[in-house]
């Protein structure tokens, strides 16, 4: 169950992220939910079944995206394993330190990204004043609006066992 | 023997040098096509096609209905036929908006001397690094990579990953694309790569060659993808730095990244020729 529903999370999002967040003018300022779900994962959920999720979630991002093959992959496991690491560290769950860490996500996967678009040959060595406002937004988005979706999140998936064994004791009585 | 210290920092500069050589080859062999993600494409962006088409229907809705419905408020008796009239009018509108831009793919279908296929745009990269979009036509409508991708104002880019029904574009505007053009006054030539905030930069132009602001920069058709001719974009602005050989151009693309609905993919000559026998 807590698979279907993380893949099925992450799909829901890769079409938003794809589609009508584009069309709300949002794209150059938000930034990849995803990043919430991989943070979600690394604080809340087991090694084994994160990794599954990862795996598939990013392997359909990088087949999205025009960036080198596995960049998606490799950002979401970098971040997993930083929240992980950390982890051992901080008291991560405690809510005031939210918005920190989905900054930290946002912010390896656009160092990753920067990596990954100087690693394709024919790009030119160049961050412009762009990208700095573009990685500035969002920061900022995730540092306001991160906590909250973390939040969101867990509730959900809190939720979605309970609904699932729900549904499965009325399928038995039934 | 080995600290455990020693052992996780010799574990972690692993992983990041295996990373590093998986991005490397990653990026090295996109010239070929990886069946995985063609197999992903063509689960997602069926999708991302029913989202995108139920934004546009909602976007008409939103645009065209219930601001109606607010200034009825003001009046009953002419709200009937006000909202008559403006839905007639917007259906006339968007019909009148979706015919010009039918008939500029035409036009252009006429001239551009190639079989085209028209195509929607569905979905766009979700990263800000990278500028890609995803149409509707595959490879069952006869397309294939590295098959450029235009509109009536000019080229878009070209064809990178392909499934079925759906292909994956690589935008003009993208770092990582690179067009041969020259400059149609003064036929210099340099090549068009993807810059910043939707510009491009014209580069390897030497300082000898004529170029001023305003002028058109078109395809030279040298580098095997585009055709001849195509309009790319207008200079504005030119740089000559007192060192280097080359100057530095700056050239605002015709087409609209941002606007993008409909395109076209164009075949190549030679290919459909043989198959049609013509």
């Amino acid at each position: 169950m807590t698979y279907l529903f993380h893949i099925g999370m992450g799909m829901i999002i890769i079409v938003l992220q794809t589609t009508i967040f584009h069309h709300m003018g949002l794209v150059i300022g938000f930034y990849d939910l995803l990043i919430v779900q991989i943070i979600y994962l690394g604080l809340y959920r087991p090694l084994r079944e994160s990794l599954v999720i990862i795996g598939l979630v990013g392997f359909a991002m990088d087949s999205l995206t025009g960036g080198p093959y596995g960049l998606y992959l490799t950002t979401y496991l970098w971040v997993f394993a930083g929240v992980r690491w950390s982890l051992a560290y901080f008291h991560l769950s405690n809510t005031f330190i939210f918005p920190f860490v989905v900054a930290f996500g946002v912010m390896l996967e656009n160092l990753i990204h920067l990596a990954g678009t100087v690693s394709l040959e024919s790009a030119s060595v160049s961050i412009a004043r762009a990208d700095f406002r573009t990685v500035t937004l969002q920061l900022l988005w995730a540092v306001f609006t991160g906590p909250l979706a973390l939040i969101l999140l867990n509730m959900l998936s809190q939720h979605s066992g309970k609904w699932f064994l729900r549904l499965v004791t009325a399928g038995k009585e039934d | 023997m080995f600290s455990r210290r020693t052992v996780v920092i010799l574990g972690v500069l692993f992983f990041i040098a295996a990373n590093i050589l998986f991005l490397t080859i990653g990026s090295r062999s996109q010239t070929t096509s990886f069946l995985p993600y063609r197999v992903t494409l063509s689960l997602v962006a069926p999708l991302q096609e029913i989202f995108t088409r139920w934004i546009r229907f909602n976007e008409d809705i939103w645009k065209h209905y219930f601001y109606l419905v607010t200034a009825a408020k003001e009046n009953n008796r002419l709200k009937q036929a006000l909202n008559d009239a403006e839905a007639k009018l917007n259906q006339q509108e968007e019909l009148t908006l979706a015919n010009q831009r039918f008939r500029r793919l035409l036009d252009f279908k006429q001239t551009a001397a190639r079989e085209v296929v028209a195509a929607e745009v569905i979905s766009r990269d979700p990263s800000p690094w990278f500028k890609t979009v995803v149409i509707n036509k595959g490879k069952s409508d006869g397309i294939g990579k590295g098959y450029p991708v235009a509109m009536s104002e000019g080229i878009v880019g070209q064809i990178i990953e392909i499934s079925k029904n759906y292909a994956k574009v690589l935008l003009l505007i993208d770092r990582n694309s690179a067009v041969d053009g020259v400059v149609q006054r003064s036929r210099a030539r340099g090549v068009v790569k993807g810059g910043e905030e939707a510009q491009c930069m014209f580069e390897y132009l030497l300082r000898k060659h004529d170029v001023s602001v305003e002028d058109m920069i078109v395809t030279s058709g040298l580098d095997g993808v585009y055709p001849k001719g195509l309009p790319i974009g207008k200079v504005i602005t030119v740089e000559r730095p007192h060192a280097g050989i080359f100057q530095h151009v700056l050239v605002a693309p015709f087409v609209d990244f941002e606007k993008l609905e409909e395109v076209i993919v164009m075949m190549p000559p030679l290919r459909h020729d043989l198959e049609t026998g013509r």
